[in-house]
């Protein structure tokens, strides 16, 4: 290799690393870094305290992980093989392709880069592997470490063969259906031999692995499979022999990958340099703030002009509203909220008469619930267009004539019709299966809760969502810079953010729970269940939305106060 | 005659819905400034980028400085320079430090006193040990400027070079494109500032639609539409390109 990428290399992860280091001298990087770190001791550092092992861990526990190694390895080869027709070219960063491919290099020499980059990750990768293995008393820290490292490494490897070969059947000329042919005849060396062992599950006696075990190893599965069970063996080995046949087994492979790669370049610039553009454009959009929505919108060749209208007079905090609204159904997460919602309309409806089970309507109640909770504590983030995202905006919305209530009342307003939809869908849902499930009497009960949780989710929707645009009001260096440079401090950050979340929340949910609890237990008492508990929620839901008001109108007033450069 | 430094010989350049290149034939020589210009689509960068090495021309050759870049790349590369118009620096790299490396992929014995002529003559002075990040963008342009002049290439390809400079670092680098010339280097400059092509381009090259419309020393484009020869090349551009505005 090239001594001047080998210094590349190495600069370039250590200037990474020391940037990270020194920027820790700030609060906004070191207060959510101390967090993150405590995190991380408490779940890992000290198994005792937070740990769910209680040290009882079976063997047939630890040999069911071991055994789930193996389909886990060989998706992570499928999905290197099943992606290299899209991406038929090194993965290179747009630095990289806008220098390197210029330079007096061989493509060799740049492949080999490509492969020495990311170790440093790979080692830090390989160190969590490590904490990770200090809760399962089965595992070696040692092992897990090297062999987590060493995954990750045939996993680049993996995939880098897979788009070399991409890019050499490209250049032969062949496209489309050809350039799949690699992935299936991978997945049928792995499915076919584990479809011919297949048995129906049946009752679980003896635990899990005893139904996977023979699926992975009996038959044509036991020769196939054996270079994915035996590099599997590698972190989770349980002794040194063990280790020893499975470092055999990925040094082999490494080897393989490494020549297959050297003999299967071809001309990949061109390839390489639409992936790093495209790739940066998304990273742009991410780091500016737009998260996952933002990689939506950089996809978008056409949008569809809105129906939703808008008069040309009327208050300021009407238009942020539209704005909000238009921008979010087109590439925020809602329509896929309200499909995944639709489905479990259907398991409601359809799984009972399908599985002659009353389990699956509980089911359906229980998954109903925690997606709706999901919905509510995650609506903020969901938004594409919320505060957080639009501070990178702030000396636009400054220079407009509107005040920071109006601003913020239209994206509080906006969030919370947006979460109505699935939210109501998932509320429809969890109705149907518990009609299904629940006696005569007692679907007044299910009516009733019907009734109090559909004017109750936008409202605590609002409430998250306003308190998430407080604290970026509060703190809008943290949060942009966040957004623009994430890292480890981030997983603090957003504990953080939680913490808030909740306090406020519980603060402001007082009086609006205490109005709820006074006005169910009253129709209760009267026998007015149903009615009690739709307007104890209607109430409930008022009380919310005037707290939040009134949050709104002081942090919009934050707004007005702060400076368009929140750095 | 001089031996072309830069030699594009039938160049086409087709992707799956378009030929964004079509027969396209030049010559730089040293000391040439070849002004390539053009509305946008034209085929510029696209021909800028083959020339490079970074895009595989469909049909075609390019030689530069003699080797064909098709059978020996690196050592084409070796003589050559390319400055894009995004500076697309090493986020985690001081600039001496993207210097250091520039010096030893080139192998230039004497890289650190040149580059520190480089960083005066660039006013980079004093930043050697900044991140690109806390850099404007005209600093950016200047160190990308810097790392490709850094091996004092026999052939420069400039795809917009003033874009982001102020104009202090507009002169100087239009002074640092002469003397590279002056030094018998072959450069290619792409610019829709027509001002500047006119100022330090000796040849010119109108593109249209991946085809050349005119081509020739300044002096000749102008003779080839008499009735403007008086006039700018923003009059030729805009006749030749058929955007030319009816009279009033």
């Amino acid at each position: 290799m090239h001594p001047a990428l080998l210094y590349l290399a190495f600069r370039q992860s250590a200037g990474g690393l020391k940037h990270r280091l020194v920027r820790l001298k700030q609060p906004r990087y070191f207060v959510p870094a101390l967090l993150a770190i405590a995190y991380f001791w408490l779940s890992f550092g000290m198994p005792g305290l937070l740990s769910r092992n209680t040290g009882e861990a079976t063997s047939s526990r630890f040999e069911l992980y071991r055994l789930f190694v193996v389909p886990g390895l060989a998706m992570m080869m499928l999905l290197g093989w099943a992606t290299a027709p899209s991406r038929p070219a090194p993965a290179f960063t747009r630095p990289e392709a806008a220098q390197l491919f210029v330079l007096p290099l061989t493509r060799r020499d740049l492949v080999r880069y490509r492969l020495l980059r990311p170790q440093m990750v790979f080692v830090l990768l390989g160190c969590f592997f490590a904490l990770g293995a200090l809760r399962a008393p089965e595992m070696s820290s040692l092992y897990a470490g090297i062999g987590g490292f060493l995954l990750l490494n045939l996993a680049s490897l993996n995939a880098m063969t897979a788009a070399l070969l991409a890019n050499r059947m490209k250049h032969a000329g062949l496209r489309g259906f050809w350039l799949h042919i690699p992935s299936a005849l991978l997945l049928a060396v792995i499915a076919v031999p584990v479809a011919m062992n297949f048995q129906a599950m049946g009752p679980i006696e003896g635990g899990a692995d005893k139904w996977l075990a023979p699926l992975l190893t009996d038959g044509l599965a036991r020769y196939t499979l054996w270079p994915i069970r035996e590099i599997g063996l590698v972190p989770m080995a349980t002794s040194l022999s063990e280790f020893g046949e499975g470092l055999s087994a990925v040094g082999v492979l490494v080897v393989a990958y490494y020549v297959a790669c050297m003999l299967l370049v071809a001309p990949f610039e061109e390839s390489a340099l639409e992936l790093a553009e495209t790739t940066g454009r998304k990273v742009d959009a991410m780091r500016s703030g737009g998260g996952f929505a933002a990689l939506a919108a950089s996809r978008m060749k056409k949008a569809r002009t809105t129906k939703l209208k808008l008069a040309p007079t009327g208050p300021s905090w009407r238009a942020v509203l539209w704005q909000t609204l238009v921008a979010e159904w087109r590439v925020g997460p809602w329509k896929l909220a309200v499909g995944l919602s639709g489905i479990l309309v259907l398991l409601a409806a359809f799984g009972e008469r399908l599985s002659h089970s009353r389990a699956t309507g509980v089911f359906a109640i229980g998954l109903s619930a925690a997606m709706g909770m999901m919905l509510i504590m995650m609506c903020p983030r969901m938004m594409a267009t919320g505060l957080h995202t639009e501070m990178r905006r702030l000396a636009v919305w400054k220079a407009l004539p509107i005040s920071g209530y109006a601003m913020l009342r239209g994206k509080v307003w906006a969030g919370a019709i947006l979460v109505l939809v699935p939210g109501v869908v998932v509320l429809s849902a969890a109705i149907t299966a518990a009609l299904g499930v629940a006696k005569y009497d007692e679907m007044v009960i299910v009516l009733g809760i019907f009734l109090a949780a559909v004017p109750l989710v936008p409202a605590l929707a609002m409430m998250m969502i306003g308190l998430e645009s407080a604290a970026v009001l509060m703190f809008p260096a943290w949060l942009s810079s966040m957004n623009s440079e994430p890292g480890f401090e981030t997983i603090g950050r957003n504990l953080l953010s939680l913490v808030v979340r909740m306090l406020g929340g519980s603060l402001l949910s007082i009086i609006p729970g205490g109005l709820f609890a006074a006005i169910a237990v009253v129709g209760a008492m009267s026998g007015q269940i149903a009615p009690a508990l739709g307007t104890a929620g209607l109430v409930a839901a008022i009380a919310l939305v005037g707290e939040m008001e009134f949050v709104i109108w002081l942090v919009g007033k934050r707004f007005d106060e702060i400076d368009a450069t929140p750095e | 005659m001089l031996r072309a430094m830069i030699e594009v010989t039938d160049l086409v350049k087709e992707y799956e819905s378009a030929r964004a290149v079509d027969g396209l034939s030049f010559s730089v020589e040293p000391g040439q400034v070849l002004g390539l210009v053009g509305p946008n689509g034209a085929g510029k960068t696209t021909t800028m980028r083959c020339i490079c090495g970074v895009l595989q021309p469909s049909e075609g050759t390019i030689r530069v400085a003699g080797v064909d870049l098709s059978v020996d790349a690196v050592s084409a590369k070796r003589n050559m320079s390319f400055i894009p118009d995004d500076p697309q620096l090493f986020d985690y790299l001081t600039i001496a430090e993207h210097l250091k490396f520039y010096g030893r992929v080139y192998g230039v014995a004497d890289a650190e006193t040149h580059a520190a002529e480089l960083l005066r003559e660039l006013e980079l002075t004093g930043k050697e040990d900044q991140l690109p990040g806390t850099l404007s963008r005209g600093m950016k342009q200047k160190v990308a400027i810097a790392c490709g002049l850094l091996h004092r290439p026999k052939a420069v390809l400039f795809d917009e070079p003033l874009t982001g400079l102020d104009p202090v670092a507009i002169r100087r680098i239009k002074q640092t494109i002469k003397r590279l010339a002056a030094a018998g280097s072959a450069v290619i400059i792409s610019s829709h500032l027509l001002g500047l092509v006119e100022e330090i381009a000796t040849h010119l090259m109108l593109m249209q639609n991946g085809k050349k419309v005119l081509h020739g020393s300044l002096a000749e484009v102008k003779e080839s539409i008499p009735d403007l020869k008086d006039g700018g090349l923003e009059a030729i551009f805009l006749r030749a390109t058929g955007y030319e505005e009816e009279p009033a």
